[in-house]
């Protein structure tokens, strides 16, 4: 994260943020939404884009808190080693 | 100062014989008038309390009466500013003086004291350049200065300038160093200030060197004050405590000055002159910061630079002795951009002076350029003007020194503008007096630009702020990009964290329950589960394969993997579902919400419980599936084992290892070629579930390598894709399942289940 983070910041720092850059994001982003991923990105406006990235956060959000408590469950069941390997997992 | 004197001298006695003299003589002169009326003005203003501009007079005249007025007013003040301002004003006399009393006498003592201070620092520059010759040479003609048309103040001026010419020669002869010269100088005007009626410089010497610093640091201050309190100035405040008094009563001196300029300023040149002595003031200070520390020297702004430049050139015109060349080399070495801007300056000062003073302005704009294209040939190399200046004034002589002088004198003026418009608000009353302001102003944010820091007091009161602005909203915009941009790139970063994380934990869920589940019920259910255990690794392994397959899938790349992969998740989700029967659909109810985690957790669960279901489904599956489950009876649970052990990655790779090896612990031959398929799809499943891997350690570790992104995003995208349309593929294998599924019931709570489990994505979706 650092590193990708060092990257857009280096990104941003550029001097030249030019609207065809900011709509490349855009399509990324676009990308990482399941609803419209495949849709044209000439046809999903950025609004569209921003929005479902909300809510799709919103429900990546709610499925971390399910799973975290559906692994918080299981650890409870689980030997300490099992338990210390799930949560290697989740510090992934 | 001294080279002033010397310079009328030459006029009146040279006249315009020579070039030089010629020239000298009509610069000295156009600007003398200037210069003179200016002083006279102020002087006047000074003596009556309000400035009468009418008289002109002698710049000679002008300044004895001038330098008796500050002496009056520093008697009358006691302050230590005024004596150095006489011995600037005894030193300057002969250089500048001229500009520089009119400054004083407009502006209150205090303020006069400042530009003094600036000259005398420029002067004492000079001083120690030329300290040994040029203060013989000063005392001389100050002398015949005042003997001529000085009033009886003179002679104390003398007084005072000789001592601080005899401390200047001490230090510069003690020290040789210019720094301590310098110091010396200012010790000794400050010892003047202190010690006036005290005219022995030896006296001075002594107690001068600490004073000088003290008197110094004032100076200083009171520079670093008007000049916008720079950093090194500041440093040098500090350091001298005592003279933090000083300053402010410099700057709000500095305020009223430019004030009393506005209303004085019918006579911009007076304004200027004024201005010039705190640029002056200014780059003395940052002389001798330099001189003391180079290093300070970058804090200080460009205009300082400039007028150190200005200062130096003055410095090196006055001077002639072969020790200025080393503080020129010093001072080059400080602000050689400056130099540049000096030479703008100077440019826009001739302009401006033009328009004043065309004719004596013009005669100096040219006698300046002369000087700067003989300080060129000099091949002083540092470009500085300084430098430049110093090496004709050491070939010229006295009158170019004194020409030199003169021009820097305008090109002060016109700094001075500037300086005035930096230091007060009248900046903006200046502009409207004179266009020539304006280009100070340009001058002035020319350097602000460069100098932002140093002259935020300036920028405000400049009239040229309107590229500055522009490039605000530009800068402005541009960062709301940077914003947008950065914030996007965040969204993404953390939407692919998110989908990352969801992914992990599914997967660890799901990885982690079978160790969970299966060693328990593999101990205890060895034998009636060995058939099965197999099918509880296969269905992980279906479970990773789906992951790999929805990549694909949601790629688009690959149509074929589905349909391959779909005849052994059949298989394995055949397997499964029968197993879990019930249990399975309410495994698959809690896991619903959680789309991802439905695969890995769903199945595992089933697979412990109940271990009958699978048998019926199992031979209704897939041959391929049954082929698994014979085979990798025993290694199966020890992948998982290790698997679990190793973590979510690791898994993936052991499970297509049990794939491979399954496959290849069964005998081909009694397998059917559908098995062969389907361990050909398993490896190929497996090489995807490989790249899944990899691309979720690329997720974790992708950011390192950003030309990777494109393959990272792709992966997480697929790796977060399968985890998403998972779901989907849970929902076409349900129906292949449905369809292949001998086992109505198995298919039924399959398909009961994934349609459930379907339903609660959508629904959560």
């Amino acid at each position: 994260m650092s590193s990708r983070r060092s990257r857009s910041r280096q990104s941003s720092g550029s001097r030249t943020i030019t609207d065809d850059q900011i709509n490349d994001l855009v399509s990324k982003l676009q990308q990482l939404l399941p609803e419209i991923r495949n849709a044209p990105s000439d046809k999903v406006s950025a609004a569209k884009v921003l929005q479902e990235t909300c809510n799709y956060i919103r429900n990546l959000h709610r499925e971390v808190d399910d799973l975290s408590e559906r692994l918080s469950e299981l650890l409870a069941t689980t030997d300490t080693a099992q338990a210390a390997i799930i949560r290697n997992l989740l510090m992934q | 100062m001294p080279l002033y004197e010397l310079y009328r001298m030459a006029r009146e006695k040279l006249d315009s014989k020579d070039l030089n003299s010629t020239h000298a003589s009509d610069q000295s002169s156009a600007p003398e008038n200037d210069f003179f009326e200016l002083v006279w003005e102020n002087g006047q203003i000074s003596m009556q309390g309000q400035p009468s501009r009418a008289k002109k007079s002698p710049t000679c005249k002008s300044l004895p009466s001038h330098s008796a007025r500050i002496r009056d007013k520093d008697m009358g003040n006691g302050t230590n500013t005024r004596v150095g301002k006489f011995g600037d004003l005894d030193s300057g006399l002969n250089e500048i003086p001229m500009s520089v009393p009119s400054g004083e006498v407009d502006l209150s003592p205090d303020e006069d004291m400042v530009p003094w201070l600036n000259y005398s620092i420029d002067d004492y520059l000079q001083h120690e350049y030329n300290s040994d010759l040029l203060h013989e040479l000063s005392r001389d003609t100050v002398n015949q200065i005042p003997a001529s048309e000085n009033f009886s103040l003179m002679d104390k001026r003398h007084n005072c300038n000789q001592e601080l010419r005899d401390c200047h020669r001490n230090p510069v002869r003690d020290f040789s160093t210019t720094e301590q010269g310098i110091i010396s100088r200012e010790f000794s005007v400050g010892e003047v200030e202190t010690t006036r009626t005290k005219t022995g410089p030896n006296e001075l010497y002594p107690p001068s060197l600490q004073q000088c610093q003290t008197s110094f640091a004032s100076v200083r201050s009171r520079v670093s004050v008007i000049t916008d309190n720079n950093t090194s100035n500041a440093t040098q405040h500090v350091s001298c405590g005592e003279t933090t008094q000083i300053p402010s009563t410099s700057s709000g001196f500095a305020n009223l000055k430019m004030q009393k300029h506005d209303p004085i300023t019918p006579s911009t040149s007076s304004t200027s002159t004024i201005m010039n002595f705190s640029h002056f003031a200014r780059p003395a200070a940052i002389m001798r910061a330099n001189l003391q520390s180079i290093g300070k020297m970058s804090g200080l702004s460009l205009a300082r630079s400039e007028s150190i430049v200005n200062k130096n050139k003055d410095a090196a015109a006055t001077s002639n002795n072969p020790l200025e060349s080393t503080l020129v080399g010093s001072r080059s070495e400080l602000p050689r951009d400056t130099n540049m801007h000096c030479q703008q300056e100077m440019e826009s000062s001739k302009a401006d002076l033009k328009p004043v003073e065309l004719k004596s302005l013009e005669q100096n704009a040219a006698a300046s350029k002369q000087f700067d294209i003989a300080c060129k040939k000099d091949a002083l190399k540092d470009d500085q003007t300084s430098n430049i200046v110093l090496g004709e004034s050491g070939t010229k002589g006295h009158t170019a020194v004194e020409k030199g002088i003169e021009q820097v004198v305008a090109s002060s003026s016109v700094c001075s503008g500037n300086g005035v418009e930096r230091v007060s608000d009248s900046s903006n009353q200046n502009l409207k007096r004179k266009s020539i302001d304006t280009e100070d102003s340009e001058c002035h944010s020319e350097d602000v630009e460069e100098e932002s820091v140093g002259v935020k007091k300036a920028a405000p009161a400049r009239g040229n702020t309107g590229s500055k602005r522009s490039r605000a909203a530009e800068v402005h915009n541009l960062s709301e990009r940077v914003d947008k941009a950065s914030m996007l790139d965040e969204a993404i970063e953390y939407l692919k964290t998110l989908q990352l994380q969801v992914q992990m934990m599914s997967m660890g869920a799901g990885l982690y329950m079978p160790p969970m589940m299966l060693p328990p019920g593999m101990q205890h259910m060895h034998s009636p589960m060995s058939p099965f255990l197999p099918m509880g690794v296969g269905m992980q392994m279906g479970l990773g394969m789906g992951y790999g397959m929805a990549m694909p899938d949601m790629n688009g790349g690959s149509s074929r993997f589905p349909t391959i992969q779909m005849p052994q998740m059949q298989g394995t989700h055949l397997s499964a579902p029968p197993m879990s029967g019930p249990t399975a659909q309410h495994g698959m109810a809690r896991s619903n919400p959680q789309v991802f985690g439905l695969p890995g957790q769903g199945l595992p669960v089933p697979m412990t419980r109940t271990p009958i279901i699978p048998l019926s489904g199992g031979p209704l599956m897939n041959s391929s599936a049954l082929g698994l489950n014979v085979r990798g009876t025993a290694i199966p649970v020890e992948n998982m084992d290790s698997a679990s052990a190793s973590g979510l990655k690791d898994p993936m790779s052991t499970v297509n290892s049990q794939v491979v090896q399954s496959t290849d612990g069964c005998n081909p031959t009694s397998q059917m070629s559908t098995q062969h398929q389907a361990t050909n799809v398993g490896l190929k499943e497996s090489a995807l579930a490989h790249n899944s891997g990899h691309s979720s350690d690329a997720d974790d570790k992708g950011a390192l390598n950003p030309g990777k992104e494109d393959n990272f995003k792709t992966i997480c995208f697929d790796v977060v894709i399968a985890s998403s349309s998972f779901f989907s593929s849970l929902d076409a294998k349900v129906s292949l399942t449905g369809s292949l599924a001998a086992g109505a019931i198995s298919s039924t709570f399959v398909s009961a289940s994934a349609f459930s489990s379907f339903s609660l994505s959508s629904s959560a979706a």
